[in-house]
C-alpha cells in the first residue's frame, strides 16, 4: 500500500539537536548541623578514653586487691603463729608441776592422806537410789 | 591542597614520631627476648615454703612440742652509709634484741650483704626492731621467716622428746627418731613481685604446696610421767645420787611406755644450756682452757636417755627371771624346802647371803621374800648353762627391744660357750652382767602379763594435719617365754616379797603390789683404793598382783647414805608412785580385814556428856577414853568430834579448865620398833598414826620420820603420824 500521509521526511530530526538539561532539583540534603557532629566525635573520644581509664582503673585495682589479700594472709599467719605462741605459754603456766606448786605454796594445800578418806562398807542388801528432782516428778 | 596535607602529616609523624616507633621496635623485636630475661629476673621470685614441723602429743593430746613462727634478723652492712649510723644501730638492736654491742657492730663492719644478727625472735621483738628500722628510714635492717619449736613443760619428758636443731631438724629423741614424718616437705611458689617486694597479679604464678610435718600422738600419759619425774627428783635429793636416776612406767599386756625419764637431764627449749646446776658449778670452777670439753661432756650426759643408752648390773630384781626360768623347768615350786646356812661355795668362790649366819629352813617364796643369793645359786645350777642362757635369749635380754627411740644399747653378758659355773652363779642374782632398764623392764612384763615377751614402743599414732590417722601401732608380742600358771604362781610370790618381804617399804594398803628389790654392785667403779665402790638402788614393781596393769622400774645409780639398799630407798618412792597413779588408773583399793582395823575412825562428840556415857561412846567406836580433871562433864576433848583418831586410839577427856591447858612433849619415835613407838607413846599421852610398811612377816621396820618434830609441845591425846620403814641389806 502507497503512504498517503503528509509527513515528509522530517530531517530535522537526525539532526543533532542540542539538548537542552533540564536543571535537576537535587534532593536537598539533610543537613546535619555542624555543632552534631562535634558531640557525636567528643562522644566518640569519651568512650574510648572511658574504657581505656576503667581498663587501667581495673588493672589498678587488682594489683591493689591482691597487695591488699597478700597483707591480709601475712597477718592471718602472724595471728594464728601469735595463737600458738601464747596457747604454749599458757599451756606450761598451769602445767602439774605449777599447779602442785602453786596449790602447796600459795593456797597451803597438802596431800590427801589416807586418814582423811572415810570408807562404808556396804553390804549386798544396801543400795544407793538418786531421789528424783521436783521437775521430773510433776512430769 | 589535600595531598600537601597529607605529606604534611606524614612527615610530622616519620619525624615526629619515628625515633618512638624506631625505639618501641628495637625493645620489642630486637632485644625483647634479653628484656624478657632481665624483667623474670627482677620481678619473678622462686620462694621456698618452709613446712611447718608436725606436733608432738601425748596420749591424752596434750601438746608436749610445738612449732611457731619466728623471724630472723639480718643485715645488709654494706649498705650502711657511715660509722655514725653503723654505732647508732648497734646501740639501739644490742637494746632490743638484749644482745652483746660490740659483737652487732664486729658484724656490721663486715663488707657483706647478709649477716645474722639473732635467730629465733619472736613477734613482740622483731615488731620493736622493724618500728625502729623504718621510723629512722634504715633500710639495711630486715627479717627472715623461720620456725621455732617450743616444749611448752620445760624439761618434761625431756630426753624422750629430745629436741630440735638451728634448721629445725630433730636431733635427739623422738624428734630425731621420727624426723622424717614431723619435717614435712618443702613447697615452692613463683610470683611476680613489685619494688616495694608486694605480689603483682601475674599470670604464671606457680605454686607448689608445702606438706606439713605429720603430728605424733604418744603413749605416754603426762600426769603418769608427772609423778614418776616428781618422786625421782625427790630421790635425787634426798639419797644425793650422783650418776643419775631413771624411771619407766610400761603397760604391761601392750608395751605401751606411759612415762619415761632420765633425771637430772635438760629444758629442751635451751637444750645447750647446762641444766643441773651442780653440774654448772663444777664447770665455772674448771679452768678457762678445760671448760669448753667440760660443756661438751656434759651436754652430752645430759641430753642421754639412760633407759635405753645405759646398762648396768641389775641385781636382785634379775632373781624374778631366774625364779621364772626354774618354775618353767619345773625344777622347783613356791613351797620347796631350803636350807640358808649363809653362803655357798662355787668352784673357788664363796658366796655370801647379805643375813649372817643365813635364813636357815626357808621356802623357796621365802628366800625370793628374803632375796637369798645361795639359794638362787642352787637353782641356777640346777637349770645349768645351757638353760640359763636359752631363757636369758628368749627374755630378749641378748638383743635390743626394738622400741622406738634412738640410741638403743645392747646389754654386756656371757655367751653359752664362755660361761663357767662361777659366772653361772653371780649372774643369777644379777651380777657380772649388764643389761639396759628397758630389757629389764620388758623381761619382767613377760613374767607378769601371762609369759608374753611384748616389744615396748612409744608412739601410738602418726597424723596428718587434719588429724586423720596415717599410721596407727598396735602391740606386737614377739613369743612366749614362761606359761600362764608360771606366770600367775610368781606374781603371788612377788606379791609376798612387798606385803611381808624386802619390798615392804613399796606396801600401799588396799592395793597388791608385787615386786623385787635390787643393790647390785658397779664391777667396772672403783675408789681410791681400787675398790669396787659403786653401787645402784633399784626396784621393779607391777601392780595390781592378781591383774597386772601396770610395772615401774626405778633406779638410782650411785645413791649416798647409811644404807642404800633398793628396798630402802626405792621402795619407799614405788610406794608414792603407785598410791598416787593407781586410782587415776582406776584400780580401786579393797582392804583386807587387818588392813581395816588400822585404819583411823572418826572420834565421836563426847563433849557435854557425862564421863560414863562418853567412855561407852568411845568404846562403842573402838576407842579408849582419857579423863583429865576433877569434874563429872566432859568440856573438851582431844581429838576433837570428828576429826580422825587410829582405832584402839585414846581420846582424852578434859572436865575442868585447868587441865585444859595440859600439854606433853613429843618424844622421838625414829629408830625405833612399832613396839617401842607404841610404849612411848603410851608413856607421853600421844597417839600415834601407824603409816608406811606393813608390819607382817619377818622383816623388821623401824620408825623413819614422824609428822611432829621431837620434842614439840603438844595437848594430850595429839595423833602424830609416824612412817615405818624396812632396813634393806639385800643385794
Amino acid at each position: 500500500m502507497r503512504y498517503e500521509g503528509n509527513v515528509a521526511y522530517d530531517l530535522s530530526r537526525f539532526e543533532k539537536k542540542k539538548v537542552t538539561r533540564l536543571p535537576v532539583k537535587k534532593k536537598k540534603e539533610k543537613q546535619r548541623p555542624k555543632f552534631l557532629s562535634y558531640i557525636s566525635t567528643v562522644l566518640c573520644v569519651v568512650v574510648a578514653v572511658t574504657i581505656t581509664a576503667m581498663m587501667m582503673l581495673s588493672r589498678v585495682e587488682l594489683n591493689e586487691m591482691t597487695t591488699k589479700i597478700s597483707k591480709a594472709n601475712k597477718q592471718l599467719n602472724q595471728l594464728k603463729n601469735e595463737n600458738v605462741r601464747l596457747t604454749l605459754q599458757a599451756e606450761s603456766k598451769i602445767s602439774l608441776n605449777a599447779v602442785e606448786a602453786y596449790a602447796t605454796n600459795v593456797l597451803g594445800m597438802k596431800k590427801l592422806q589416807r586418814y582423811q578418806i572415810e570408807y562404808i562398807n556396804l553390804t549386798d542388801s544396801d543400795r544407793v537410789e538418786v531421789a528424783m528432782a521436783d521437775d521430773d516428778k510433776k512430769e | 591542597m589535600w595531598w600537601r596535607t597529607l605529606f604534611a602529616v606524614v612527615v610530622i609523624t616519620v619525624f615526629g614520631f619515628g625515633t618512638l616507633v624506631y625505639r618501641v621496635a628495637s625493645i620489642a623485636l630486637i632485644h625483647g627476648e634479653e628484656y624478657q630475661k632481665r624483667a623474670i629476673q627482677q620481678q619473678l621470685r622462686d620462694t621456698e615454703i618452709s613446712p611447718e614441723r608436725g606436733t608432738i602429743y601425748d596420749r591424752n593430746m596434750k601438746p608436749l612440742a610445738q612449732s611457731a613462727s619466728v623471724w630472723t634478723i639480718v643485715i645488709a652492712p654494706a649498705n650502711i652509709k657511715n660509722d655514725e649510723q653503723r654505732n647508732f644501730i648497734a646501740d639501739n638492736l644490742a637494746e632490743i634484741l638484749n644482745l652483746d654491742r660490740d659483737a652487732i657492730y664486729e658484724k656490721a663492719c663486715r663488707n657483706t650483704y647478709y649477716e645474722i644478727i639473732k635467730r629465733k625472735v619472736e613477734e613482740e621483738e622483731q615488731k620493736a626492731v622493724m618500728e625502729f628500722a623504718t621510723k629512722n628510714k634504715i633500710t639495711c635492717i630486715s627479717r627472715i621467716e623461720d620456725y621455732k619449736r617450743y616444749y611448752p613443760y620445760g624439761n618434761f619428758a625431756a630426753t624422750v622428746l629430745g629436741f630440735t636443731g638451728v634448721d629445725n631438724q630433730g636431733l635427739y629423741g623422738i624428734e630425731a627418731y621420727y624426723d622424717k614424718q614431723l619435717k614435712g616437705v618443702p613447697g615452692r611458689v613463683v610470683a611476680a613481685k613489685n619494688a616495694l617486694g608486694t605480689d603483682m597479679p601475674f599470670t604464671y604464678e606457680t605454686m607448689i604446696e608445702a606438706q606439713n610435718g605429720n603430728d605424733l600422738v604418744l603413749t605416754i600419759d603426762e600426769v603418769i610421767q608427772h609423778y614418776l619425774e616428781k618422786y625421782i627428783e625427790i630421790a635425787i635429793k634426798e639419797h644425793n645420787v650422783t650418776n643419775r636416776a631413771t624411771g619407766i612406767v610400761m603397760d604391761v599386756n601392750t608395751g605401751e611406755i606411759l612415762a619415761m625419764t632420765t633425771k637430772p637431764d635438760f629444758d629442751p627449749n635451751t637444750p645447750f644450756e647446762i641444766f643441773d646446776e651442780a653440774a654448772r658449778n663444777r664447770i665455772e670452777a674448771l679452768p678457762e682452757e678445760e671448760r669448753r670439753e667440760a660443756i661438751l661432756q656434759e651436754q652430752a650426759f645430759q641430753w642421754r636417755n639412760k633407759a635405753v643408752s645405759d646398762t648396768y648390773e641389775p641385781g636382785s630384781v634379775f632373781k624374778i627371771l631366774t625364779a621364772a626360768m626354774c618354775l618353767e623347768e619345773k625344777l622347783t615350786n613356791p613351797n620347796e624346802m631350803f636350807n640358808d646356812t649363809g653362803s655357798i661355795k662355787v668352784a673357788d668362790r664363796r658366796y655370801r647371803c647379805w643375813r649372817s649366819g643365813g635364813h636357815g629352813v626357808e621356802t623357796f617364796t621365802d628366800a625370793m621374800k628374803n632375796s637369798c643369793n645361795p639359794i638362787f645359786i642352787t637353782l641356777a645350777q640346777r637349770l645349768g648353762i645351757p638353760g640359763f642362757t636359752r631363757y636369758f635369749s628368749a627374755f630378749g635380754l641378748t638383743a635390743k627391744t626394738g622400741i622406738d627411740l634412738p640410741g638403743e644399747a645392747t646389754g654386756i653378758y656371757h655367751k653359752e660357750n664362755e660361761m663357767k659355773i662361777v659366772e653361772l652363779a653371780s649372774s643369777s642374782f644379777g651380777q657380772t652382767f649388764k643389761v639396759t632398764p628397758i630389757q629389764l623392764i620388758t623381761a619382767v612384763s613377760a613374767v607378769a602379763n601371762g609369759g608374753h615377751l611384748v616389744e615396748p614402743y612409744v608412739v601410738a599414732q602418726i597424723r596428718d594435719k587434719e588429724g586423720n590417722i596415717i599410721e596407727s601401732r598396735k602391740p606386737t608380742v614377739k613369743r612366749q617365754v614362761i606359761s600362764q600358771e608360771v606366770s600367775k604362781e610368781l606374781c603371788k610370790m612377788l606379791e609376798e616379797v612387798v606385803r611381808t618381804g624386802t619390798g615392804k617399804n613399796a606396801y600401799v594398803p588396799g592395793y597388791r603390789i608385787a615386786g623385787k628389790t635390787g643393790t647390785s654392785e658397779k664391777i667396772d667403779t672403783v675408789d681410791e683404793q681400787g675398790k669396787k665402790s659403786g653401787r645402784i638402788s633399784s626396784f621393779c614393781a607391777f601392780a595390781p598382783a592378781d591383774d597386772p596393769k601396770i610395772v615401774v622400774l626405778i633406779m638410782l645409780d650411785e645413791p649416798h647414805g647409811p644404807n642404800i639398799g633398793g628396798g630402802t630407798l626405792v621402795g619407799p618412792i614405788v610406794g608414792n608412785f603407785l598410791e598416787d597413779v593407781l586410782p587415776y588408773l582406776g584400780v580401786g583399793q579393797s582392804f583386807t580385814p587387818e588392813e581395816l582395823a588400822r585404819m583411823d575412825v572418826n572420834a565421836p562428840n563426847t563433849v557435854g556428856k557425862s564421863i560414863d556415857l562418853a567412855t561407852k561412846s568411845l568404846k562403842d567406836a573402838g576407842l579408849k577414853a582419857r579423863v583429865v580433871g576433877s569434874g563429872t562433864t566432859v568440856i573438851a576433848q582431844i581429838p576433837e568430834a570428828g576429826k580422825p583418831i587410829p582405832r584402839s586410839g585414846t581420846v582424852v577427856l578434859y572436865t575442868d579448865e585447868e587441865s585444859k591447858g595440859r600439854t606433853v612433849k613429843v618424844p622421838n619415835f625414829v629408830g625405833l620398833s612399832p613396839s617401842q613407838v607404841n610404849l612411848e607413846a603410851t608413856n607421853s599421852g600421844i597417839n600415834i598414826r601407824f603409816q608406811g610398811a606393813g608390819f607382817e612377816g619377818d622383816m623388821p621396820v623401824f620408825a623413819y620420820s614422824q609428822s611432829i618434830q621431837p620434842g614439840t609441845r603438844v595437848p594430850l591425846g595429839t595423833v602424830v603420824s609416824v612412817e615405818f620403814r624396812i632396813e634393806d641389806y639385800s643385794g
